[in-house]
């Protein structure tokens, strides 16, 4: 191979590797994990316990980038266990603003809509990016295992929500004490919808997390600068004026 | 031609003096960083507007520059508490029935303008409410006008630290 062909191959090959579009997706669970049927209410147990226990406002900055366009700005995210999230994003110069409420896996309401659902395509890997999770659905079977990596020092949980055509998988990795991360990923009809990242301090609040969409291509990323868990809610936040 | 130099830089130095002295300024403070405020209410597009508002008051008026988090001398952050879009002031009675001709719009906010270098608050004003009035169905006037206070009271607020 010529210097000038080898040059050109690494430069393919790292266009490859750089364009999110071209990246085959390995499943968050490999075929060989042996996951075990596990109980609907055992799995809400733990869903709660990824549930912030008070109020709490968390405060980002994010960046979304597709094929067109790349965006960044703040946010802010006030949730109100179990199930209410408020979320507020204002882009560069505080341009584009918006804010939508969510409850559980619904839009309650967002405005401008458009915006909103741009930005967050997937309500449950909102909750994930803030790594929570949400209860699996009533029709939902679950499976659970649990693992160990000695040479890493890390416990790993993981679950699986599947219906007929969702199908949502939970990894958590736990380093004694250090940070954690949340993974997830959501599939449907076999296709992955949605990958997310979220990595948690040493005191289990979200510190960032990224969110990949391979079908569009597009990814989102948060980084959390401020969490509060003393915030005063205040009851307007969650109406609608349309 | 020298002449004319000679001339011209007396004049320059004393119109960059009038400029300095012009628009006043907070202590110690040449840019600032505006974060987007907290929006407690239904309403999102207040966040922009307030944001745009402390924007033409310190950059538009006071003359300081917009900078990024990092380097700017400033933050301002503050939230938007409350907002009554449509509070009658004007009614009209007719046969069985008020028609209300006039509305207003209040808005208040918190405002807190905050040294990065030291960590002091430069200026702080809580509860600062602002209302503009408005022929009914036109609420976006009522905003204009009520925006156009606000921008008005930082001003003031912000003068008054010399």
């Amino acid at each position: 191979m010529t210097r000038r062909r080898a040059v050109s191959y690494i430069a393919a090959c790292a266009l490859l590797v750089a364009c999110p579009g071209s990246r085959k997706l390995e499943p968050l669970m490999p075929a060989t994990m042996a996951l075990a049927p596990a109980s609907r209410d055992s799995a809400v147990r733990w869903t709660r316990q990824t549930e912030p226990r008070t109020a709490t406002l968390i405060r980002f900055r994010w960046r979304y980038e597709d094929e067109r366009v790349k965006y960044a700005g703040r946010g802010s995210a006030r949730i109100a266990p179990p199930d209410s999230l408020r979320f507020d994003f204002a882009g560069p110069l505080n341009l584009g603003s918006g804010a939508a409420v969510v409850i559980g896996d619904s839009v309650a309401w967002a405005d401008p809509e458009k915006n909103f659902r741009s930005l967050v395509p997937a309500i449950p890997m909102l909750w994930a990016a803030f790594a929570m999770v949400r209860p699996p659905a009533g029709d939902a079977t679950v499976f659970e295992a649990q693992f160990a990596d000695s040479l890493r020092h890390t416990h790993h949980t993981a679950w699986r929500f599947a219906q007929v055509e969702d199908t949502l998988d939970y990894v958590v990795t736990d380093s004694a004490g250090r940070e954690s991360i949340l993974e997830a990923e959501w599939r449907r009809r076999g296709a992955v919808v949605a990958r997310s990242r979220s990595t948690l301090d040493a005191s289990q609040r979200p510190a960032s997390a990224r969110v990949y969409f391979p079908e569009a291509p597009a990814r989102f990323e948060l980084t959390v600068s401020v969490v509060d868990t003393a915030a005063v809610i205040p009851p307007n936040v969650w109406r609608s004026r349309r | 031609m020298c002449g004319a130099v000679a001339a011209s830089v007396p004049a320059l130095w004393l119109a960059g003096c009038l400029y300095g002295f012009a628009g006043g300024t907070l202590p110690n403070v040449r840019t600032v960083a505006i974060l987007p405020f907290d929006n407690d209410t239904p309403e999102p597009a207040l966040t922009q507007e307030v944001s745009d508002a402390v924007r033409q008051a310190l950059e538009g008026r006071l003359g300081l520059r917009v900078a990024t988090e990092a380097n700017a001398d400033a933050i301002v952050r503050g939230r938007v508490v409350r907002y009554d879009p449509d509070i009658p002031i004007s009614l009209q009675s007719g046969a069985g029935t008020v028609t209300v001709t006039k509305r207003k719009v209040q808005i208040t906010v918190d405002v807190e303008i905050v040294n990065q270098r030291d960590g002091t608050t430069v200026w702080k004003r809580p509860g600062l409410t602002v209302d503009g009035d408005y022929d009914p169905p036109a609420e976006k006037e009522g905003r204009k006008l009520a925006w156009q206070k606000l921008v008005q009271q930082i001003v003031d607020g912000a003068q008054s630290q010399w």
